[in-house]
Parts: structure tokens; sequence; C-alpha cells
């Protein structure tokens, strides 16, 4: 019965990444030429992620393997390995599990609800392994290059391997159970997710940017605090049992990984059917139409009230498409509060205006972190089988395609400028850098809305069970990563040569050809984009 | 009001709708009726704006939807078959973003909303999350969504599912009227025995070809609408 709910999950989750063409045959089955494409695009990001955590792991090898701390090396692998399966799969798992459309139509099937969940936990734990193979790959090849073999190390790293995608698995599920125990009867539920989540999230990456300090401690004193404190501390034996192939360690590491995962099967197999058929939305009593209830506004008002009521309804969609807008504010935060050691390090490479140049730098990290802003790129398909209905009412396509662009800009301009400001007060740069801060990123922003939009339309996937399907592993979603991310490298590139000769020459020739992007993209999303839209159908 | 000439929609390379024709006058409550798959959702679907077709066209007052789905869609309301809303939504917040979307004023809108949430039942749940409604409830809503702004034009996708008795009654009521003031109503259903009592003209459709149209005595003649439907499909195999 697994077996069949697996292939099930995963031709729905092969559906939602690979849409079907205008008109065609609802008979015939999907083109392979998609599903090359969707691998080569997932192929080229796990690509960019391993040539990080290759550099990262040769750092790691270089300062731990000299003096003697192997286990330094397992242990961050661990951690990093965690933090990427963590990330990658807490998103999916309370949408897979708890939130899928079908779950009403597999209760009324003669399944064990246990089977059902265990049927979503298995395509989540392949998730994770393709999320920990991005760190494994690369850590392995450094190894090989740098580090002593023997078998018994590989036999652990291997098991390692094997093993931690459950305890990555069994940490996500359980953030999830608990969320959706404490919003099943909240009527205002995603606020309340995106809240929990964010705590997490930010306490959690708190802890992984400090690492670095931690780390260093135990390299410094790594003999002494591993000796004092092996008996306790988990994170010791996680990198050991791998490198010294101490079995004891080992065995408790792997004990570590996948008691928690039998452990979270079985806590939320007890309650799975309870939390499915818990009534959403909390009590509600009977309304007044007094004018407060009933109130009129013009169609564009009304479309983009509907795209902030589709947003707001949604954790799923808030965690996925916005995470950068808090991360914006608190990476701007941060960069001002450490003002003084930044400043003090730029000014050690005794280069030019250290402020201009560093400002420079912040407009491109702005536009980095507003590129992972996509609002717009599943909006498109998270219309879903309510398609007909924006398309049976008298709307302009034009009006219905600028509500969303509009919606995306509403959040990223005030945030970039918000940001802008901060800055500008902080650091005091010159008036055409100051310039560049207050109207690149926004300019950006546009861009990377209309991209979005552009992408959905062409890749659009009405048919989903849940909205994770299509806001986080949607072929309109990767290209607009892709097209998003890509452009500020290039940008970049021309803004450090133009900078050499004027501030004001770069904001002006940077500044154009955003300009011009976004320009051209918008009088595309306004023809063939809205002929795109209507040809559209559910 | 309604007039369809030569429709034809293709899937691939298989006919879903082969040159339909019809032809619905003001005041007339006209039946569809076909076997699944027969092609009903589809024609109506295009007479809603909502599915471009390769052949034919489809006016709606002497306007072209293909040419002005616009125009076309402001004096007619669909309600599907199965009427997936906007969850994200209260039942009244929906109800104001389609009367926004129709320009209905204020007052006009309260006075509909009442009025139509009573008949139906459905005023104490306005309040609440449209995820929250029961299939009925959900068709119900897509009703007086489709009334709200009076549409000269009313497409029914099966109308009568998910009703309850009285509901169901007050469909047929709000129906009869809506005729009797002028305005047309096109709708596809699989209860024949609530055609026959109800509709002033019928067609039946075969694999997406029209098999027979006309009055409701003209296509049953004597008989019941369930025996020349049946004898229609027994002929056919």
């Amino acid at each position: 019965m697994i077996k069949v709910l697996v292939k099930a999950r995963f031709a729905a989750m092969l559906a939602a990444m690979t849409p079907k063409k205008k008109n065609a045959d609802p008979t015939k089955p999907q083109g392979k030429g998609m599903l090359i494409l969707m691998a080569l695009l997932y192929l080229y990001l796990g690509g960019v992620f391993m040539m990080m955590f290759f550099s990262a792991f040769f750092g790691i090898s270089q300062i731990y393997l000299p003096t003697g701390n192997a286990w330094m090396y397992f242990s961050v692998f661990v951690i990093l390995s965690f933090a990427m399966i963590f990330i990658g799969s807490v998103f999916t798992a309370k949408a897979q599990l708890f939130e899928a459309q079908d779950n009403e139509l597999l209760l009324a099937m003669p399944i064990r609800p246990r089977d059902i969940l265990a049927s979503r936990m298995l395509m989540l734990l392949l998730i994770n392994f393709l999320m920990e193979a991005v760190v494994a790959i690369p850590a392995a090849i450094v190894w090989l290059i740098f580090g002593s073999q023997s078998v018994t190390l590989w036999v652990g790293f291997i098991l390692t391997i094997l093993a931690l995608p459950f305890f990555g698995l069994a940490v996500s599920c359980l953030f999830a159970w608990l969320i959706s125990l404490l919003t099943a009867r909240l009527p205002k539920s995603s606020f309340f997710t995106v809240g929990a989540f964010l705590i997490f999230f930010f306490a959690y990456f708190y802890l992984i940017s400090n690492m670095d300090q931690y780390l260093t401690m135990f390299a410094e004193n790594g003999h002494q605090i591993a000796s004092s404190l092996a008996a306790i501390l988990p994170i010791y034996w996680f990198g050991a049992g791998i490198s010294n192939g101490n079995l004891w360690q080992l065995s408790i590491s792997l004990a570590i990984y996948v008691l928690p995962f039998i452990l979270t099967y079985f806590l939320i197999s007890r309650s799975f059917i309870r939390l499915l058929t818990t009534k959403k939305g909390g009590r509600h009593k009977k309304i007044e139409l007094a004018e407060k209830n009933v109130r009129t506004s013009t169609v564009q008002n009304a479309l983009l009230k509907r795209e902030f009521l589709r947003l707001t309804s949604s954790a799923t969609y808030m965690l996925n498409c916005g995470l950068s807008v808090p991360m914006l504010l608190i990476a701007v935060g941060a960069i001002i509060f450490k003002r003084n050691d930044v400043l003090a390090m730029f000014d050690s490479f005794g280069i030019g205006n250290v402020k201009d140049i560093l400002v420079c730098c912040f407009v491109a990290v702005l536009c980095l972190l507003g590129s992972m802003a996509l609002f717009t790129s599943p909006s498109v398909s998270l219309e879903g089988k309510t398609l007909w209905l924006i398309r049976s009412l008298p709307i302009a396509s034009a009006d219905i395609l600028r509500a969303k662009l509009k919606m995306h800009l509403m959040i990223m301009i005030p945030t970039n400028l918000i940001c802008g400001i901060a800055l500008i007060i902080a650091y005091t740069p010159s008036f055409p850098v100051a310039l560049m801060l207050m109207i690149l990123p926004s300019l950006y922003s546009a861009w990377v809305a209309n991209v979005g939009l552009m992408c959905n339309l062409f890749h659009p996937v009405l048919e989903w069970i849940n909205e994770a399907q299509v806001v986080k592993q949607g072929m309109a979603v990767l290209l607009t990563m892709l097209f998003s991310t890509l452009p500020i490298f290039v940008l970049v590139a021309v803004g450090v040569v133009l900078s050499l000769i004027s501030y004001w020459l770069t904001l002006l020739v940077v500044g154009t050809i955003i300009f011009a992007g976004v320009w051209l993209t918008y009088r595309y999303l306004m023809h063939g984009g809205v002929q795109k839209w209507e040809s559209i159908s559910d | 009001m309604l007039k369809i000439e030569g429709y034809t929609k293709v899937y691939g390379t298989k006919k879903a709708v082969d040159h339909l024709s019809i032809h619905i006058q003001p005041g007339e409550i006209y039946g569809f009726i076909g076997h699944n798959g027969a092609g009903k959702t589809t024609t109506l679907k295009a007479c809603a704006g909502i599915l471009q077709f390769e052949e034919g066209e489809i006016f709606v007052n002497g306007i072209s939807v293909r040419q002005n789905p616009l125009a076309c869609k402001k004096i007619m309301a669909y309600v599907p078959d199965n009427p997936d809303l906007y969850e994200f939504m209260t039942g009244i917040k929906y109800l104001n973003f389609i009367a926004d979307v129709y320009g209905v004023s204020t007052l006009e809108r309260k006075e509909r909303i009442a009025a139509y949430a009573d008949a139906f039942g459905l005023s104490s749940a306005l309040g609440q999350p449209i995820s929250s409604y029961s299939h009925g409830m959900k068709q119900k809503l897509a009703l007086i969504a489709a009334l709200i702004h009076r549409p000269k034009l009313i497409l029914l996708d099966e109308p009568f599912v998910g009703l309850d008795p009285l509901a169901s009654h007050e469909l047929k009521l709000i129906m009869r009227r809506h005729c009797e003031e002028g305005g047309s109503i096109f709708f596809s259903t699989h209860v024949l025995e609530v055609a026959e009592k109800l509709c002033d003209k019928v067609a039946i459709i075969r694999a997406g070809k029209l098999i027979v149209s006309g009055t409701m005595e003209e296509v049953k003649g004597s008989g019941s609408l369930e025996e020349v439907f049946l004898g229609l499909e027994e002929g056919h195999d």
C-alpha cells in the first residue's frame, strides 16, 4: 500500500514541476523535455551549493586536520548537513503531512492512516537525502584529497550519511506537528505559523552564525574540551564517531539520528486523523451586514486586497516567498549594529573612500536578498482550481497581472527604502552612492516581480495537492531564482568597473540597464503576458 | 440573449465539442442535457469566456465573447459544477469582492446579500471562512455571488448538485423569477425531472454533437424527457 501511495505522491510532485502545454491532450502523458530541463536546473542549483560547500570544507580541512582535530571536520559536516536538511524540508513537512488536499480522500479509503503518513514521510526523506547530498558530496571529495583514509572511517561516514536525514526529518515533522496542533483552532493561524517559524529560524541561524567562534574555541582547546565533555557532548561524538573509528561513539550518534525519527513517527501517527479532521478556522459568530462589513472599493483595490488575503492566509506562501523581507531587515540591522567593526575591517585594507565602497556592496546585498522575495512567481499557479472564478469575472487580464506585481512592490519598496535610509544614516555615503542605495534595490525588486510573473505565466501548474508543490518546487520558482540572481553578478561586475571612473556613471548605467529590463518585461507582460494568461485553462 | 454558432473545441486531436449551435431568447430557461464527458461543461465555460475555442462564435446579447469578453462578462454570471471559491476569504469578503468587481453600490449589495443569504439560509455563515463551508454552502455562496449584480444571462453547471431540498426549491423560484423579469438561464443538468418541469427549451448533446433541441414539447412529445434521452442513448449504441 505504501508503495502505491508513494507512487501517487511522486507522480503529483512531477506533475507540479512540469506543467502541461496549452491545448495538450489530457489523456496523453507529459513529455520528457520538461523533466530534463527541470533536472538540469536542479543540477545547476545543486552545483552552485556544492561549490560553496567545497570551498568551506577545504578551509575547514586546512585549519583542523593539521592540528589533529579531524573530528571537527565531521562534526561541522553533520551540523551543515542538518541545517540544509532542516531548511529544505521544514517548509514542506507541514504542507505535505497535514495540509494536503487529498487527505480526506485517502482517509475515506481502506488505507491505514499510518501508511498515509509513512508515504508522505518517505517523500520528505527523499528530499532530505537530496539536500544532504549537496553537503556530503563536497565533504567526501575534500576528505578524499586531504584526509587520511581508513575503512572504518568511511564506513562510519557512509552510515552517518544514511542515518542523518532521519534526524532532520524527525525535527522538521515535530516542528510541523506542533504548529499544526497549536494552529488547528486559531482563526489567523498563518500568522502564528510564520511567527513561530521566524523565531525558530533566526534563533537557529544565530547559533549557526556563531558556530565559527564555538568551533575556533574547540579547535584551540579541542583535546581538553573533548576529553572533559566527551561524555555529554553529542557534537563531539558525531565527529569522533567517524574520525576515530570509535564504535561506541558512532553507535550513539546513529541512535541519536534514528531513534527520534521512530518516536516522531509513532507520536504523529497516533494523532494524525485528529489533526486532519479538526475543523479549521476557530469559532465564528453571525455577522451583521453593517457598513464595516459591506464596503465598496475599486476593481483594482479589490484585486490587490485579494492578492494580500491570498498571501496572508498561507504560511507556506509567506515563508517561502517572503522570508527575505525579515532577512533584509535583520541583515541591515546587523550591518548598522556592527558599523564600527565593519568600517575598521575595511579601513585596514587601505582602499579609497571606505564608506562609499561599503555602501556599494550593500546595494548588491540588498538586491541579492531582495531577489529571494518571490511573491509573483507562484501567483498564477496558486489560482489553482479557483482560476475559473477570476476568469469568469469582467476584469481586464492586465489588471489582474498588475495587482500581482503591485503586491510584490508594495512589500518590497518600503522594505528597501527603510533599509536604504537606515544605511545612509549609519554610513553617510556620498550623494550619488546614497541615491544608488535608494533607487537600485527597489528597481531590481520590480525586475524580480516581472520575471517571476513571466516565469509563472510560461509554467503554470493549476493541479496541485498542496501549495508547497508550486510555492517551493515549481518550475516557475526555480527559473525566477535563476533569472533574479544571475543578473546581479553581471551588474556588480559592470558596477565595479564603472565605479573606478565615477559613481554617477555607475548609477546611470546600472540604473538604466535595470530600468530597461523592467520596462521591457513589463511591456511584454501587458501584451504577450496577457495573452498567456488568457490561454491558461483549468 | 445567447447565440452559439458552430462552436468547436479541440483538445489535442480530440474534438470535445463539434459545431454546436444553440440560440437562447430573453426570458427562456434552457436546459442542456448529456452524459458525462459529452461536452456540456466545455460549452458552458466557453460561453462564460474562460475557455478559448478554435471555431465558431458565441454572442451574448449580440456581443461576441471572443472579441469582447469583458462586455459579455459584465452582463452574465457563471457558476461551475464544483464551485471552488477563495477559501482564504470569509463568505462576506467574497461577496464584497464580487460586488466590487461588478460595481454594485453599497446599498444595493447590502439589500441583495441580505435577501439572497436569507433565502438560501446562509446568513449565519457569512462571517466564517469559506474553507469551513460544506459543498452545499459553497454552492449557495456561488449562487448568491452570481445573482448579486443582477445579470441578464446566468450560466449554471449542474446547479442542483449538493443543494438541500429547501435551497433547491428556492433556486427554482429564483430562476423562474429571473426569466420572468427578462433574463435568461442556460444550465446543464443530469436531473431530467427538474429539467422537464423547469425548462422552456432543451438541448441534448452526445460526444460533443447536438442530437436534438427545441421546446420541451417538441423534444419530449407525449413521452417523458427521460424516455427521450434513454431512447436516444440506446439508438446510438
